[in-house]
C-alpha cells in the first residue's frame, strides 16, 4: 500500500508538471495572395499527384472521385466537389479541412488554402 | 463399559472441538483472502473502446493493441459503409511495471501522433466490497510527428505537443455489470485561431459494460466535451458516443462497435470533434487487444 501511495503522489508529481509546462502558441499559416490567379495544372494538380492519384487510391477505377490528370477536372464539376456559391463549403475543400473527415490530416494548410483561393477564383480549368 | 462410552464421548468432543477450530480458521481465511482481493474484470480490457478503463493486467504482462477505424458510413454500399474508405489505425503497445501501475506507447496513423502514456491504479474495488469502487489516474503525452508545413510560420518543436491527464472511477456492480465514469483535461501546446480551435478542454465520460452471455458483452462510452474558459468558439466540438459489442477470451480482447470519432487519439477527439453520431456521421471501428 505504501509502493502504491509513493507511486500515486509521484504520478501526480508528474501530472502536474505537465500541466505547468503548458504553452499557449497561435498556429499561423501562409495565406495565398488573393490577387495572384491560381492554375489548375500548375498549382492543383500537382497537390493530386502527390496525395490522391497513388495506388489504390483515386484512380481510374477506384475510390469516390478519379483525380488523375486526364479525369479530375471533369470529375470534381460532375460529382459536385465544387461549390462556387459557397467554396467553404466545396466537398473537396470540407473533405481536406473538416476534422472527424477520412481526409483528415493528408494535406497541408497551404495546400488547403490553395485549392480554396483556386475555387473563389472560379475552378478554371487553366 | 463406562471406559468404553467415556472414550467415545471424549472422541466426539475432541472431533466435535477440532472441527470446529479448523472450520472457524477456514472462515477466518476466506473472510480475509475475500477481504484482500480485487474484483475479478470489471472490464475485459485496459480500454473500453476510445478511453481507458480502471483495468491494469498482472504485474510482468505485455500487451499490444490494435485500434482500427474505418470511414463513415455515408457514402452507403459504394464503399461497403465505410470499410473500402481511408481508415485510421493506431498500435498501442503497454507494459504493467506493477499491479497498479502500466506505461505504453502508441503510434497513431492520420495525424501522425506519437503517445507516451501511464496509468495508475490508486484505489482497487474489492470483492468484500471494503473498497466499493476503482480509482485510476491515466496520463498522456503525444507528439506531432507531421511536418513543420502543419504548424504554421512561426514553427517550435513545442509546438507538437499536446497533453491529456483523466480521472476514472468505476464499479462493477455484478457479475454482467459494470459502469465507468471519469473526467479529463485535454490540451494542445498551439491551435489555430484562423480555424477556431481551443487550447484547452474538458471532458465528462460515461461508459459501462454488460454481459450478454459468457465473455461477450454490450458496450457503449459517451464524452462530452467543455471549454475552460468560457468564449465563442467557431466550430465548439461535439459530443462523442460508441456503442459495440466486446467478446473476449483469457488472452484476446475483440471490441466491434459503431462511433462518431474518427481520430484515435484522445485530445483530438475530445477537442475537435465536428461529427454528431445522433445525425448518421457514424464509423464502423474495432480494437484487437493480445496479451503476453
Amino acid at each position: 500500500m505504501l509502493t502504491r501511495l509513493l507511486f500515486t503522489l509521484c504520478f501526480l508529481l508528474i501530472c502536474m508538471m505537465m500541466f505547468t509546462s503548458c504553452e499557449y502558441d497561435i498556429i499561423e499559416f501562409e495565406k495565398v495572395d488573393p490577387t495572384v490567379e491560381i492554375k489548375f495544372s500548375n498549382d492543383i494538380m500537382p497537390i493530386f499527384n502527390n496525395k490522391c492519384n497513388v495506388s489504390g487510391c483515386h484512380t481510374v477505377g477506384h475510390g469516390v472521385i478519379d483525380l488523375t490528370a486526364a479525369n479530375a477536372y471533369n470529375q470534381l464539376n460532375a460529382k459536385n466537389f465544387i461549390d462556387l456559391d459557397y467554396p467553404a463549403e466545396s466537398r473537396l475543400y470540407k473533405i481536406l479541412v473538416n476534422v472527424g473527415s477520412s481526409h483528415t490530416g493528408r494535406s497541408t494548410p497551404a495546400e488547403q488554402d490553395l485549392i480554396l483561393q483556386w475555387i473563389k477564383q472560379g475552378a478554371k480549368n487553366n | 463399559m463406562k471406559r468404553f462410552i467415556l472414550f467415545i464421548a471424549v472422541f466426539v468432543i475432541f472431533y466435535y472441538f477440532s472441527n470446529a477450530q479448523e472450520e472457524v480458521k477456514t472462515e477466518e481465511t476466506t473472510v480475509t483472502d475475500v477481504k484482500d482481493k480485487p474484483v475479478k474484470s470489471p472490464f475485459e480490457t485496459s480500454v473500453l473502446i476510445d478511453f481507458p478503463t480502471t483495468v491494469i493486467p498482472s504485474k510482468g504482462s505485455f500487451q499490444l493493441l490494435i485500434h482500427h477505424r474505418f470511414g463513415t458510413i455515408n457514402n452507403g454500399i459504394s464503399d461497403i459503409y465505410g470499410i473500402y474508405a481511408p481508415s485510421n489505425i493506431k498500435m498501442t503497445f503497454d507494459y504493467s511495471l506493477f499491479d497498479f501501475l502500466q506505461v505504453g506507447f502508441s503510434s497513431e496513423k492520420n495525424n501522425k501522433i506519437q503517445e507516451i502514456h501511464g496509468k495508475l491504479n490508486v484505489l482497487t474495488q474489492t470483492r468484500s466490497g471494503s473498497i466499493p469502487v476503482s480509482v485510476s489516474l491515466y496520463s498522456m503525452a503525444g507528439i506531432g510527428a507531421r511536418s513543420e508545413d502543419f504548424y504554421g510560420k512561426t514553427y517550435k518543436f513545442i509546438n507538437r505537443l499536446s497533453l491529456f491527464e483523466q480521472l476514472i472511477i468505476s464499479r462493477k456492480f455484478s457479475e454482467r455489470l459494470s459502469l465507468l465514469t471519469g473526467a479529463s483535461w485535454s490540451h494542445y501546446n498551439a491551435v489555430s485561431y484562423d480555424k477556431g480551435e481551443k487550447h484547452d478542454h474538458v471532458g465528462i465520460h460515461v461508459g459501462g459494460r454488460c454481459k450478454i452471455w459468457s465473455e461477450n458483452s454490450f458496450i457503449f462510452e459517451y464524452t462530452y466535451p467543455f471549454k475552460i474558459v468560457p468564449s465563442e468558439e467557431l466550430n465548439p466540438p461535439k459530443p462523442g458516443f460508441s456503442a459495440g459489442l466486446e467478446f473476449g477470451t483469457s488472452t484476446h480482447g475483440f471490441q466491434v462497435f459503431a462511433s462518431n470519432y474518427q481520430e484515435l487519439n484522445p485530445v483530438q477527439n475530445i477537442s475537435r470533434t465536428q461529427s454528431d453520431f445522433f445525425k448518421g456521421d457514424i464509423l464502423l471501428g474495432f480494437n484487437i487487444t493480445i496479451r503476453f
